[in-house]
């Protein structure tokens, strides 16, 4: 079984990536500081806040890649691994608020005075993501890195 | 999860926090905070309007790839202009306008349909312009395309995406239902 990305599989993470972006940039587009700011209650995240969290959260994730592709190839999982591929390519299902908890290193901790300076920033480190999504030849598909909440899906996670 | 999937999981990242960010535009606080802008108006396309028009056409044409050497042949567009305005045909277009300026487009025609007695609407082309997005143009020019299809005794209106068409499809499913039906092509 090849382990390098199949031409569709490019394709669909390439259209994917640029149309989520796509669907963020339309979100907040218009929106002021002062609405970008705005939370209806304590403790939720406001606009500057999941845009930050986003403009930090592309290398965040391209460092797991890289981190899984630093280990051992485990060929063995693959085709049940696979099987799992349905739950990345259909429309969301968000999870209940408060369930998915980013991770320290991804987390705002307001260091964008504004929104614009969130925004230009995740425009940039979505450039290089869609890049490594269209230039990579490495073997995504035979490594793993195993995520917090969703599990390793492995052969012996389910 | 293999890295390819992480790859992916990038994208439904992005996904996730821009429906939370949604959610939060819909509070009525985040209204209070919203600043006034001029209403939208949707009127019938009138035969001046073509220079204004035009360029939302081309935009509309180059979403789908029709662009450079694969743009619509320039008789194609004339023909679909004339139509708008030949009584004997079914097709129809409006335009919305904000203070003024034409910022988005609908075209729309109708049909038999083996399952109604009235005709079918289909929603066939609908555009605006990138600044005006998530700004209700697009809604208030498929809330006129209802509004006109009913008065013509229609039960049905329809249209057709792209699976990509994200910003669209957040739209598409406030106003109506993805029933799952896909749709296959045969050019001839």
């Amino acid at each position: 079984m090849d382990t390098r990305l199949t031409a569709d599989e490019r394709q669909i993470a390439i259209d994917r990536l640029t149309s989520s972006r796509d669907l963020l940039l339309c979100a907040v587009r218009g929106v002021s500081d002062t609405q970008a700011a705005f939370t209806p209650e304590r403790g939720r995240w406001t606009i500057l806040q999941p845009v930050e969290h986003l403009a930090i959260g592309d290398p965040g994730l391209l460092r797991r890649i890289q981190r899984g592709l630093s280990q051992p190839a485990q060929p063995e999982l693959m085709e049940e691994v696979r099987q799992k591929d349905h739950r990345f390519k259909g429309g969301l299902k968000p999870l209940p608020r408060g369930v998915n908890k980013a991770p320290e290193d991804v987390l705002p901790t307001g260091q964008y005075p504004d929104l614009s300076q969130a925004i230009a920033d995740f425009k940039k480190n979505r450039a290089i993501t869609i890049e490594f999504a269209r230039q990579t030849n490495d073997e995504l598909r035979s490594h793993f890195v195993p995520h917090t909440l969703l599990g390793p899906w492995t052969a012996t996670s389910g | 999860m293999d890295c390819y999937q992480w790859l992916m999981a990038c994208a439904l990242h992005v996904e996730s926090h821009t429906l939370q960010i949604e959610a939060l535009k819909a509070d009525p606080g985040y209204a209070d905070k919203k600043p006034v802008s001029a209403p939208i108006q949707v009127r019938p396309i009138t035969e001046v309007d073509y220079a204004a028009w035009k360029p939302l056409w081309n935009g509309y044409n180059a979403f789908y790839g029709r662009k450079d050497e694969s743009a619509l042949a320039d008789e194609i567009t004339q023909s679909t202009w004339q139509r708008f305005f030949d009584p004997a045909e079914p097709v129809f277009a409006m335009v919305a306008e904000r203070e003024g300026q034409i910022v988005g487009l609908v075209h729309y025609l109708f049909h038999r349909s083996t399952i109604f007695i009235g005709p079918t609407c289909y929603l066939q082309d609908l555009f605006t312009l990138p600044t005006e997005r998530g700004r209700g143009a697009g809604r208030a020019l498929i809330e006129a395309v209802c509004q006109q299809a009913k008065d013509a005794g229609a039960k049905r209106v329809y249209w057709h995406t792209q699976d990509s068409n994200a910003a669209g499809r957040m739209l598409y499913d406030k106003v109506a239902q993805h029933r799952g039906f896909i749709v296959y092509t045969r050019d001839l």
